[in-house]
């Protein structure tokens, strides 16, 4: 029984520990990629190249004071950034690095997914309402709105992996894609799975939720020290997850490239970690590239454009799929 | 014994919560109550091995309509000091139907319980630790397969009426809130598009004026 | 594994046709009212006239297929006798009504044409209901029926009364709804079946002395019970039947008199005498006191109106008390009477709503519509064939002999007279000599009372005086042929 739980945690432990300083550097990277885009140097101040920046920005806000408005609804303001935190970290474990390696092996791991990603949206919901401040609410609904309508397309753009792979787990969805990834045959919805998930995920160019010219920072303007580091683990963990989905769904995860000698000796963690980063690079790429979306732009590509396009590449697959008998 | 006890964990707070929406002044408390009640029931499909309705109640109730719910009723700002009930006139005739209704429910399932023991349906054997024949499982198809199979072939009159309700749903949503006045100034976003540099940018010939 | 074999389909062509053509109706509104190039067009006449051809070719293609008595889907549908009866009643008299509606719309403006599709749907939507053999199917289309009538009901987006009216019916209705699903569940859970046919063989040799789950069914049947009676407004749950009628549009309310009883009837013969037949047998005196709670109810409560449309509304309570109390004998004559009840109640209300529906009033430039039970004192002068035809709408409401609603009643009464229910009999003939108080006393008012002003009336529309002069050379002339409704209802029943 106790052996079992000193199992389980550790096996916890092994997921969110370096899960915590993966999120760490990503925001180093993304300085410093951003810096080089714009060139400049980035922070290279604290330890070699700023390597120790991510934790002297730790401590920093550690040590902060936390400030609780006087007018927020406290409990709901403190339970907010938690809430985040902690489904950013659930649903880490049912993603798979490797074959076998996976804390829970759900025979659902899509719909556990999906489940939890849409409950992020509280945390943020709640967070601007307990906040009590204008900024902070429409930095909210604005948030709310965009996530709930990117979900919808998000979900119908799974549908087509789904029917392609045949099952809801994710180990044996990327084993399906042992002959071809799926980006190859499925690369428009690749593209907008993509777009989905930047939106999804409040990031620049559909980062209208903490809009600084006109909401100051969104929903998390009351928040400090350790609320808003909750806050912005939460959003790079999601970052990450994303990412990862998006290899495990369409490049096939931790299998190599080619099935042969040279790539075969890189071992398979490295394979979905190097997939992974690359698509990061691009996220941060987007962000130094282009220029933020107007609201109403946003809403009208997520329902009138990726909702009827994707639903129409559901008929499509599901139609190619079943006509030549390829369903499996 | 661990189902059983997560079985009255979920549905005691489950109840409690239930209460606490009907009970609360704040709106929005009442909501946030509600998708705890949403998520422990939920967890009690989760607990029968209905995963693919408990993932799916997931992610539609709590994941999409609770947070229009939310959405709603936060921007409603409702002064709750502002109507002030009065329960003396409505609260005799809501005891006596609710002790009706509780009689009826609590002599219908007593009785019922102690038929099914009698009929000896193994309702619960809690007591011993349930064998899985781990090649029956494999062989069985899984809870979503199953849902699949039923739904889209013995049940596809139900499936498609669900569809036109939804889409009847849809039209009269959309009659009812929207509002086609003339003359409003939207951004046309094809025009916008299709604006190029040559039609825009002209010279004119202010002598002529 | 193929489940679904070319019969299911045949069997339900009309529904498939005009779920096809409302959708194809629905692209061809959106595209042509959306239109920037046309200029944003108003096309609700040319969809009213779209979906009158609709209804048309659907009601010709019930009439004309060959009558399949099997089930189908998965016995999910019934088709029998009674299904094709109440099926091609409810498209005959849904076109009766569509055209009635024309002038309507066009002078109060209404210009959406989604009115049309929506009721549309909840026509094709009653025609599920008059056809449904099992409880999952039984719910989803009591569901699609109701959610077609919230959107219809507050249809106005103007008018204070039209929405207030639609989201009485909507919470209303959820709760009802709410009601009858724990009602389903339960069934299920006792006896894990849904199909009525199932569920009438289980119940077959069910005694008191089964006591262990027959308390659990009652309660399950009983809550059934109360929803259906909810959506047919008996007495009492039928707190919102006269709000609704009176804030929804009146063409919206001519809808609700005219047309949902007649499937939702069907839908209580077929669950009480088919489906739960043994356990009813034993709920008979909630069926008993439903009836006269309805009579009195819908009586008394129409003495103290003054508008038109909560008139109907209580006068449609007492009649659906009529209904309730020919099911009361759990007989097939009373079974027969019902039946016959509500198809003359379809005849009559439609006459009713197409002569209320003329009602209207010139104040030049515009028109508006008649809403109090006074505003039609001496009408006689100013139009005395339209007094002349109220005058026989009323006569067949009050039961006055040579009028259908006398053969109507006749029938109830006497299959509650066979069936030793004397008391109920008894407050039944009492109580409409009541109602026959007050029908007369419009009666009075529009040929013996005299006004000093006198309202001018809009003539009547081509469409509306012929559906007028349809529905009351029927009324007037079918005791000639009183045989042509009973043995209508007869092939129904048995069968």
């Amino acid at each position: 029984m106790f052996y079992n739980i000193a199992i389980n945690i550790i096996k916890v432990l092994t997921i969110i520990v370096p899960l915590l300083i993966a999120v760490a550097y990503m925001t180093l990277a993304e300085r410093k990629v951003m810096a080089a885009m714009q060139r400049r140097k980035g922070p290279n101040v604290v330890g070699i190249f700023g390597l120790l920046q991510p934790l002297a920005d730790g401590l920093k806000l550690f040590s902060k004071e936390t400030i609780l408005p006087s007018s927020a609804n406290i409990f709901i303001f403190l339970a907010a950034p938690v809430l985040t935190f902690l489904l950013a970290l659930l649903a880490w474990c049912v993603l798979p690095l490797d074959e076998g390696k996976v804390f829970s092996d759900l025979n659902i791991g899509v719909l556990y997914i999906l489940a939890v990603s849409s409950l992020g949206v509280y945390g943020i919901i709640t967070a601007g309402w307990s906040s009590n401040s204008k900024y902070a609410f429409l930095g909210a609904l604005r948030s709310a709105a965009q996530m709930v309508s990117y979900e919808v397309s998000i979900g119908l753009i799974l549908i087509n992996i789904l029917l392609c792979a045949g099952t809801l787990n994710l180990t044996q969805i990327v084993l399906a894609q042992q002959n071809m990834w799926y980006i190859i045959p499925l690369f428009p919805i690749f593209i907008m799975f993509y777009i989905s998930i930047l939106a999804e995920t409040n990031r620049a160019p559909f980062d209208l939720p903490e809009a600084e010219a006109e909401l100051v920072a969104g929903y998390n303007v009351e928040y400090s020290a350790m609320g808003f580091a909750l806050f912005f683990l939460g959003e790079y963990a999601n970052m990450i997850l994303m990412c990862s989905l998006t290899t495990i769904f369409f490049f096939g995860g931790w299998l190599p490239l080619v099935n042969m000698l040279p790539f075969y000796w890189i071992p398979p963690v490295l394979w979905f970690g190097l997939k992974t980063t690359l698509l990061l690079f691009g996220f941060i790429w987007v962000r130094a590239a282009f220029p933020r979306y107007r609201y109403d732009q946003l809403m009208r590509l997520g329902w009138k454009i990726f909702l009827p396009l994707s639903l129409g590449w559901v008929l499509l697959v599901s139609g190619i799929l079943f006509s030549f008998d390829w369903l499996p | 014994m661990t189902s059983t006890t997560l079985f009255w964990i979920f549905s005691i707070i489950s109840l409690i919560s239930a209460c606490m929406v009907v009970s609360l002044s704040n709106a929005v408390y009442s909501v946030l109550f509600l998708i705890v009640v949403f998520c422990n029931t939920a967890s009690i499909l989760l607990l029968l091995g209905a995963e693919f309705l408990s993932f799916l109640f997931l992610i539609v109730y709590v994941g999409a309509i609770a947070v229009l719910f939310l959405f709603v009723v936060m921007m409603l700002n409702v002064k709750i000091d502002g109507v002030k009930i009065n329960y003396s006139t409505i609260f005799l005739i809501g005891i006596l139907i609710s002790l009706i209704l509780l009689i009826q429910i609590w002599t219908a399932l007593q009785l019922d319980i102690e038929a099914y023991d009698n009929i000896g349906v193994p309702l619960s054997q809690n007591n011993f630790p349930t064998i899985i024949s781990w090649i029956q499982e494999n062989e069985l198809p899984s809870n979503t397969e199953s849902i699949g199979l039923i739904l889209y072939t013995s049940y596809s009159l139900v499936f498609i009426m669900c569809a036109f309700i939804l889409l009847l749903a849809m039209i009269g949503s959309i009659v009812l809130t929207m509002n086609q006045r003339s003359g409003v100034k939207t951004q046309q976003i094809t025009l916008q598009l299709y604006r190029n540099q040559n039609k825009v940018v002209r010279f004119i010939d202010l002598r002529k004026n | 594994m193929l489940f679904i074999s070319s019969y299911d389909f045949y069997a339900l062509l009309t529904e498939i046709y005009f779920l096809n053509a409302i959708c194809a109706l629905l692209i061809y509104g959106v595209i042509l009212n959306t239109s920037y190039r046309r200029g944003h067009p108003v096309i609700e006449h040319n969809v009213s006239g779209l979906s009158t051809q609709i209804l048309i070719v659907s009601l010709w293609l019930t009439v004309c297929s060959n009558i399949p008595c099997l089930t189908s889907w998965n016995s999910l549908l019934v088709h029998d006798f009674l299904s094709f009866g109440i099926k091609s009643t409810i498209l005959a008299i849904s076109l009766l009504w569509s055209l009635i509606i024309f002038s309507y719309n066009r002078l109060e403006k209404i210009n959406l044409y989604e009115y049309w599709i929506v009721s549309m749907l909840a026509i094709v939507a009653m025609l599920f209901v008059s056809c449904s053999y099992d409880l999952l199917a039984m719910y989803l289309a009591i569901e699609f029926q109701s959610i077609a009538f919230y959107i219809l009901a507050s249809f106005k987006r103007t008018s204070e009364f039209s929405t207030e009216a639609g989201l009485k019916y909507f919470v209303l209705g959820a709760f009802s709804s709410a009601l009858l699903l724990l009602g389903i569940s339960l069934l299920y859970g006792t006896t894990g079946l849904t199909n009525f046919g199932d569920l009438s063989k289980f119940f077959l040799g069910t005694t008191l002395e089964n006591a262990s789950f027959i308390n659990i069914t009652f309660f399950g049947v009983v809550l059934i019970e109360v929803a259906l009676f909810f959506k047919i407004s008996a007495a009492p749950f039928h707190m919102w039947s006269p709000d609704v009628y009176e804030g929804a549009p009146t063409n919206v309310t001519s809808f609700f008199g005219i047309l949902p009883k007649l499937a939702l009837v069907s839908l209580i013969f077929r669950f009480f005498y088919f489906c739960c037949a043994e356990v009813v047998l034993l709920l008979n005196f909630t069926l008993i006191i439903c009836a006269l709670l309805s009579m009195i109810i819908g009586t008394f409560g129409a003495l103290a109106q003054t508008k038109w449309k909560r008139f109907i509304a209580y006068s449609t309570i007492s009649h659906v008390g009529f209904i309730v109390a020919g099911f009361s004998t759990l007989e097939f004559n009373g079974a027969f009477g019902a039946l016959f009840y509500i198809l003359v109640y379809t005849l009559t209300s439609l006459a009713t709503f197409s002569i209320v529906l003329s009602f209207r009033c010139l104040a030049y430039p515009s028109t508006y519509q008649l809403r109090y039970l006074t505003d039609i004192v001496s009408l006689v002068k100013l139009n005395p064939i339209l007094a002349g035809s109220l005058v026989a709408v009323l006569f067949s409401m009050a039961g006055i002999p040579p009028f259908p609603g006398f053969f109507a009643k006749v029938f109830v009464l006497f299959s509650l007279l066979q069936e030793q229910l004397i008391g109920l009999a008894i407050m039944a003939i009492f109580l409409s000599c009541v109602s026959c108080f007050y029908y007369i006393r419009l009666i009075q008012m529009m040929y013996f009372t005299h006004t000093k002003t006198i309202l001018i009336f809009y003539p009547i529309e081509k469409t509306t005086s012929t559906i007028l002069s349809i529905t009351m050379l029927l009324l007037v002339l079918i005791f000639l042929k009183i045989d042509l409704i009973s043995n209508f209802v007869h092939c129904m029943l048995f069968l």
